[in-house]
């Protein structure tokens, strides 16, 4: 037999290796991906804690690439332990308001308004097509990948996403031609279904 | 503004509103913070108390659906040619179903087989990245092989899916008679010339096959009583060395924890055989727990019979399905020399059934049959136990030819099942 000494403290752990690049390579990814989902930078990163931890028990099975396999893990420690608890509050309707991060526009006010009138209409959309658009637009993943953590095929997921966005655009439509003080009325029953 | 531009715009938007950016994060985080948090992903994962089923089921099923695919190579089948046999099976495992015993010792998530497997086994992963292993069919102390798979490369393997190693280790004694069926084998180039080497240690015997899909193997001298084959289609030798090289002996533990989820462990073994048992007649007395996949006459005509290692469920299936086909067709011999008509009659009825039982629909549905009920006639398993369902029919039970017990300096190794040889036999009844 080959020299390996069976001891844990001796036991080289091939994989750690793995797992450690991976981590390096994909933790600001996976924060970003939960700060999206979930309300306030701690709890995005005890979900990253927990997708991480997923990863290390899975080390020798960490694919190449790893970040849709990630994200998948992630959606569901989110889904499974966050979505019941009042942790959870969606980002939605306060999507552009902590961060800051706007669509550069040379009048603030019409900044403000495109910001408001985008929170409005993506809180009205279903959860499902809310996330469909997430993958794509915000997570940057293809089709191919955004299918695999949303656990679908390629192919149903582009109907999702052509839905997803025709539904977002009509909402867009009709909740720019809303007062404001009303967009704030329409997004609060978006809310209650987190 | 047309639709398309309508929808595209909508995805601008919502881009440019993305509350959270990584490359800002990634500017931000600083190199203690993210050790930190490895730590504490780490510490995580290490402790037993916080399971994380969600996402340990996801991140499992990903791995599941890696594992499709996977055969043996051209080169890999040859090596295991024994001329002029119409069928030749190694038989890996002689496994015996050890009813979900578990080890109480320093392994205990394991079946004392498989640990013993382990510790008489080189162990060897593949640490390059992507790659885990896929099959473990054959898995016994001295004979079995794993399939290691590189899911994604989106290059190499059958329709892109992916480059393949197979990790093979055979008793000691067999070293040198593969070191000749290897270097017999004729490519265009001719005949193929060994370059020997060191690998973790030991001297490594490699030859390169060429061709359109350049196959590769490395025999290993042996080491105590195995010694190890790796072979793999790679599109040149360079990618097929780093991934050899890449190979790394690990403790018994991390080397059972790497077998893929289709492997079925003991805890999750009676509940599989539960399962692959619902709708078929079990023969009166019927023990599942003595489940066995087949006794092989041994030198001194007793059984050969080792306790369970680990099996995947097409293994099980196998031999649950063996076991009641089995226990029918002794009981319809029993009835048959007693004159007793209506037991007789009661295992030709329950054996009549098996063109629908499901495990045996499952089995072939792996190979792309569809339907509620199996062909009448066909290849493999299946069909085995519905021409022995058709001879008790007719009232006869052939018992020959029999398969043939390959003996390799005096110990049992294998079996060879010559075509038409008696189903009965072939199922290890009689």
């Amino acid at each position: 037999m080959l020299p390996v000494d069976d001891s844990p403290n001796a036991v080289p752990d091939v994989y750690r290796d793995r797992f450690e690049h991976c981590f390096r390579d994909h933790y600001a990814q996976l924060l970003a991906f939960a700060m999206r989902r979930v309300s306030g930078r701690e709890i995005a990163e005890d979900v990253v804690a927990d997708a991480f931890a997923v990863a290390w028990r899975r080390r020798d099975r960490i694919p190449n690439p790893a970040l849709p396999w990630l994200y998948a893990i992630a959606a569901h420690v989110i889904a499974n332990q966050y979505r019941s608890t009042r942790r959870r509050h969606s980002l939605d309707a306060r999507l552009a308001h902590e961060t800051g991060a706007v669509a550069p526009e040379s009048d603030p006010a019409e900044s403000l308004g495109r910001r408001d009138a985008f929170s409005a209409a993506f809180a009205l959309l279903a959860e499902p097509e809310r996330e469909v658009l997430r993958l794509v637009a915000w997570d940057g993943l293809d089709t191919s990948d955004a299918a695999q953590v949303f656990g679908c095929s390629p192919g149903a997921f582009r109907v999702r996403l052509h839905r997803a966005r025709r539904k977002l655009a009509k909402q867009l439509e009709a909740t720019e031609h809303l007062p404001r003080e009303n967009r704030a009325a329409v997004s609060n029953p978006a809310e209650e279904i987190q | 503004m047309t639709r398309k531009s309508r929808n595209d715009d909508a995805l601008a938007t919502m881009r440019a509103a993305n509350p959270a950016s990584a490359t800002e994060l990634r500017g931000a985080i600083t190199d203690a913070e993210l050790s930190r948090a490895m730590q504490r992903a780490i510490a995580l994962g290490e402790s037993p108390s916080q399971p994380i089923p969600a996402g340990d089921r996801v991140a499992r099923e990903h791995a599941a659906r890696a594992d499709r695919g996977g055969v043996f190579s051209r080169h890999r089948r040859a090596s295991l040619g024994l001329g002029g046999l119409a069928c030749v099976v190694v038989v890996a495992a002689l496994i015996l179903l050890s009813g979900g015993s578990v080890r109480d010792g320093a392994h205990p998530s394991f079946a004392a087989a498989a640990v013993k497997v382990a510790e008489a086994n080189p162990r060897l992963l593949v640490t390059a990245p992507g790659w885990s292993i896929v099959h473990a069919r054959s898995f016994d102390v001295d004979t079995g092989g794993l399939t290691y798979k590189d899911d994604e490369h989106p290059l190499y393997g059958p329709g892109g899916r992916g480059r393949q190693l197979n990790l093979t280790w055979y008793p000691a004694g067999f070293y040198r008679d593969m070191l000749r069926e290897k270097g017999q084998v004729r490519t265009r180039a001719g005949r193929v010339t060994p370059v020997t080497s060191t690998l973790l240690g030991q001297r490594a015997t490699t030859f390169a096959y060429a061709g359109q899909h350049p196959n590769y193997a490395t025999v290993l001298a042996p080491q105590g009583d195995v010694f190890v084959e790796i072979n793999g289609s790679f599109g040149s030798k360079r990618e097929y060395e780093a991934v050899l090289h890449s190979l790394r002996p690990v403790g018994v533990d991390a080397w059972l924890s790497a077998m893929p989820p289709e492997v079925l462990r003991p805890a999750a073994r009676s509940e599989a055989i539960a399962q692959m048992l619902r709708g078929i007649p079990v023969p009166p007395g019927f023990d599942a727990s003595a489940l066995h996949f087949r006794a092989m006459p041994g030198p001194s005509g007793s059984p050969l019979q080792s306790e369970s290692a680990l099996t995947d469920r097409f293994m099980l299936a196998k031999s649950v399905s063996g076991a009641v086909a089995c226990g029918w067709l002794q009981r319809w011999l029993s009835a048959t020399r007693a004159g007793d008509d209506v037991a007789a009659q009661e295992a030709v009825e329950a054996m009549a059934t098996a063109p629908h039982w499901p495990a045996l629909l499952r089995m072939v549905r792996e190979k792309g049959y569809r339907g509620s009920t199996l062909p009448p006639h066909g290849q493999g398993w299946p069909s085995e136990i519905l021409t022995a369902a058709r001879e008790i029919a007719h009232g006869h039970l052939r018992r020959k030819p029999a398969v043939t017990t390959i003996y390799v300096k005096g110990r049992p190794i294998g079996y060879a099942t010559s075509a038409g040889a008696a189903p009965a036999s072939v199922m290890g009844c009689l």
